[in-house]
C-alpha cells in the first residue's frame, strides 16, 4: 500500500514545513544488529499495519513554490514584431507567421500541472551498511492521480556525506496516470547516520514556461555502524590493574610461565616450593610466575576539526578510519578481558567509562554509531585542548593506558599525547594516513606527518603509521609500530 | 542539491539533437530562397548549438536572434508563406529545444534518464507551430482577400496583448 499524498496545493506559493521524523528515528533505537541478508529490510517503517511491499513511501509533501521559468521569455516581443514588419511591408506572410507567435504566446501562458498525486517511495538495498559499503537507492516515483504530467523533474534528496558513484539520483520524465520513474543509484555509505532530504518534484507545463516545486518528504535513514567484529589481539603496553587478565607483567607471583625464586617465606603455598632444589640442596626455594593481569584502556578518538582530512574528495576522512579501527580495538580488548573505555577529542563530549560485559559493548557501539561528537561533519566549535584535557585527566582512572586515534595532521595533538603520557597514561598512536603525494602541498604535510610520528615514537610512544588502503588488522599484526 | 563529483550539469543530447533538427529545417528553407542570408542562419543556428553545448542561454537567444532575422528577411524578399511559416516553426522549435536542454542539464544533469520529457516537449513545441501555421494558412486561402492586411495585423495585436494581459 502507497500513503497517498495529502499536499497543499494552494496557488499562493508559500511553503509548510514538513519536519516530522522522529518516529522514523525512534525506530531505530531497536534495530542494534546488523542483518547481512537484508534485500527487503527497511531503515525504518512509517507504522502502517497494510504497507506490505518493500521501501517506504511517503505520507506528506508540500508545495514549495510555483513560479515561471523565463523559458518564453520574448515570444510576445517576437509575435509583436512579425505583426508590426508584416504590417509595415504589407506582407500577407509575415502577418501568417506572426499567427504563429501568437499561438506559441497562448502555448507559453499555459499553467503547470498540479503533481500533488505523484507518491514516492525509497528503497535501500542495506539500511544498516558496513563502513565503504555500496548501498543502491531505488526511488520510484508514481503518478496516481489523473491527467497527463507532460514534464516531471525528480531530484532524490541525497545526504550530504554520501558520494553517488553510480547511476543519477535525478531524473526527467512524462508521465501517464498510473506511469513510474525509477531512480537507481549507489551510493557508499560513510559512518554515522545519514538522513535523506526530501526528494525534490517540480512538475513544469508542457510549454515549460511554468512550473511547480514540490518538496516529498520520505524518511529514510542509511546507518552506518562500524564493525565491532573481533579482531586480531591488541597489544598494548605493560600497566597494571587489580584484575587478572591477559597483559604479562614483570611482577612475580601467580601465572603459568615461570618468572624467578626466590627464598621460602612462611606462608607460602606449598605447590610452589620448588621441591627438587629441596631435594639437591636442602634449602626451600619458592618458585614464582608471571602475573598476568588485565588492562584498562581508554580509545581516545582524536574528532577536532583538524582530524577530518582525507586523500581524496571521494575517500573516507581520517576520522571516519580512525572510528573503525577504534570499533574494532574495542572489541578485540573486550574480547580478551581488558577494560575498555572511550572518550574523544573533541568540542562534543563523548566518553564511556571503562568497563566490560555485553552491555558495554552495546552502548558502545550506539555511542560509534549515534553520538553527535562522532558526527561524519566536522564541527563546528573550537576545541580548547587545555580545559578539555583537564577534565579528561580527571575522568581516566589512574591506571589507564590510552591508544589515540589520530591523523597526526597537526602539532598540537603531538603534546597532547606527550602529556598524557607523561602523566602515567603509557599512550599508543595509531594513525591513519590521509596524506597524499601528488602535489607540492602534499608531499609537505605527508613530510611533516612523517617528522611528527618519529618525534613522537622517540620519546616513547608507539605510534602505528596506518595506511587505510591495507586493512588494520594486518598493520597491526605486523608489530613494526613498535620500532622507535 | 547533493550529488557526487562525478554527475555532470551539461545539457542531454537528445534535446541538442532536436535543435539542430530544427535548425537545419530553417536552414533548408532559407538554403531554397534566400541565396547570401543562408550565411546569417548558418551562423545564428550555429550560435544556438553552441550555446546548447556550453549551457549559455544568452548565446541561444543571440543565435536565435540572428536565425529568426535572417528568415524574416528572406520573407520580406521571397514570399512564398508556406515556406516562411516552416522556417520560422524550425528557427522556435530549434531555440525553444536549445533553451529546454540547458534547463534540463542544470536542474538534472546529463546522466539522468530524460528521454520521455525531452520527445514530449519537442513535441509539443512542434505541433503548436505545425498546427498554429497550418490553421493560419487555412483561413488565409479560405477566408483570404476579403480583408485589409492592415485590419488582420491589428487583430493579430490585439490577440498577443490580451494573452499578454491573461498572463500576468
Amino acid at each position: 500500500m502507497t500513503a497517498r499524498s495529502d499536499a497543499p496545493d494552494a496557488d499562493e506559493g508559500g511553503s509548510r514545513s514538513t519536519d516530522d521524523r522522529s518516529e522514523a528515528v525512534a525506530a531505530f533505537g531497536e534495530s542494534t544488529t546488523r542483518s547481512i541478508d537484508s534485500e527487503n529490510t527497511r531503515a525504518d517503517e512509517v507504522p502502517d499495519p497494510d504497507e506490505s511491499g518493500d521501501g517506504q513511501s511517503h505520507d506528506r509533501s508540500a508545495l514549495r513554490a510555483v513560479r515561471e521559468t523565463g523559458h518564453w521569455t520574448g515570444v510576445s516581443a517576437l509575435a509583436l514584431v512579425l505583426v508590426g514588419v508584416g504590417a509595415i511591408y504589407s506582407s500577407r506572410a509575415l502577418l501568417l507567421a506572426s499567427a504563429v507567435g501568437v499561438a506559441y504566446v497562448a502555448y507559453a501562458s499555459v499553467g503547470a500541472p498540479s503533481a500533488s498525486s505523484l507518491t514516492v517511495e525509497r528503497e535501500l538495498s542495506d539500511p544498516a551498511p558496513a563502513i565503504g559499503d555500496e548501498v543502491t537507492v531505488r526511488t520510484t516515483i508514481r503518478h496516481e492521480g489523473r491527467g497527463f504530467l507532460p514534464d516531471v523533474r525528480v531530484v532524490d534528496g541525497v545526504p550530504p556525506e554520501l558520494p553517488v558513484v553510480d547511476g543519477s539520483p535525478r531524473a526527467a520524465a512524462a508521465m501517464r496516470p498510473g506511469g513510474t520513474v525509477d531512480l537507481e543509484y549507489t551510493v557508499v555509505a560513510r559512518r554515522g547516520t545519514h538522513s535523506f532530504d526530501p526528494a525534490t518534484v517540480l512538475s513544469r507545463s508542457p510549454s515549460a514556461a511554468n512550473e511547480r516545486e514540490y518538496a516529498v518528504e520520505v524518511p529514510t535513514e542509511i546507518v552506518c555502524r562500524p564493525s565491532l567484529r573481533v579482531s586480531a589481539p591488541v597489544p598494548l603496553r605493560s600497566l597494571l590493574t587489580r584484575y587478572a587478565g591477559r597483559v604479562e607483567t614483570d611482577v612475580g607471583g601467580h601465572g603459568l610461565e615461570f618468572h624467578s625464586t626466590r627464598e621460602y617465606r612462611r606462608g607460602d603455598p606449598l605447590s610452589r616450593i620448588d621441591w627438587n632444589r629441596r631435594a639437591r640442596t636442602g634449602e626451600f626455594t619458592t618458585r614464582q610466575f608471571r602475573e598476568e593481569r588485565s588492562a584498562t584502556v581508554v580509545l581516545l578518538l582524536d574528532l577536532r576539526e583538524e582530524a577530518y582530512r582525507r586523500a581524496d574528495e571521494s575517500g573516507l576522512h581520517a576520522v571516519d578510519h580512525g572510528v573503525a579501527a577504534a570499533g574494532r580495538v574495542f572489541s578485540a580488548l573486550l574480547e580478551s578481558g581488558d577494560r575498555v573505555g572511550v572518550a574523544a577529542l573533541s568540542p562534543i563530549e563523548a566518553w564511556l567509562a571503562p568497563g566490560v560485559g555485553s552491555d558495554h559493548r552495546a552502548r558502545a557501539r550506539a555511542l560509534f554509531a549515534e553520538h553527535p561528537a562522532l558526527s561524519p561533519v566536522p564541527p563546528e566549535e573550537p576545541y580548547y585542548a587545555v580545559r578539555e584535557m583537564r577534565r579528561l585527566r580527571k575522568r581516566l582512572p589512574r591506571d589507564a593506558q590510552l591508544i589515540v586515534f589520530s591523523p597526526l595532521c597537526d602539532d598540537p595533538i603531538v603534546e597532547i599525547v606527550r602529556r598524557f603520557e607523561s602523566h602515567g597514561h603509557p599512550t599508543t598512536v595509531v594513525s591513519p594516513d590521509p596524506t597524499g603525494s601528488e602535489t607540492l602541498g602534499e608531499r609537505i604535510g605527508r613530510a611533516e606527518r612523517a617528522v611528527r610520528i618519529s618525534g613522537l615514537r622517540t620519546s616513547g610512544v608507539p605510534v602505528v603509521d596506518w595506511d587505510p588502503a591495507d586493512s588494520f588488522e594486518s598493520t597491526a599484526a605486523e608489530r613494526r609500530w613498535w620500532s622507535r | 542539491m547533493t550529488t557526487g563529483s562525478e554527475l555532470r550539469d551539461d545539457p542531454p543530447p537528445l534535446s541538442t539533437v532536436l535543435a539542430a533538427g530544427g535548425g537545419a529545417i530553417a536552414i533548408a528553407v532559407v538554403a531554397v530562397t534566400g541565396g547570401v542570408l543562408l550565411v546569417g542562419t548558418l551562423l545564428g543556428v550555429a550560435t544556438i548549438l553552441l550555446g546548447a553545448r556550453r549551457g549559455s542561454h544568452r548565446a541561444i537567444d543571440v543565435g536565435g536572434g540572428i536565425a529568426l532575422s535572417t528568415v524574416v528577411l528572406t520573407g520580406l524578399a521571397f514570399p512564398p508563406a508556406p515556406l516562411l511559416l516552416t522556417a520560422i516553426v524550425g528557427v522556435v522549435v530549434a531555440w525553444d529545444m536549445a533553451g529546454y536542454a540547458v534547463d534540463l542539464g542544470t536542474q538534472v544533469g546529463r546522466d539522468a534518464a530524460t528521454r520521455s520529457a525531452e520527445l514530449t516537449h519537442a513535441a509539443g513545441s512542434t505541433a503548436v507551430g505545425a498546427v498554429a501555421a497550418g490553421g493560419a494558412l487555412a483561413l488565409s486561402t479560405v477566408a483570404g482577400g476579403g480583408q485589409p492586411i492592415g485590419v488582420l495585423g491589428l487583430q493579430l495585436a490585439g490577440a498577443v496583448a490580451l494573452l499578454w494581459v491573461l498572463r500576468t
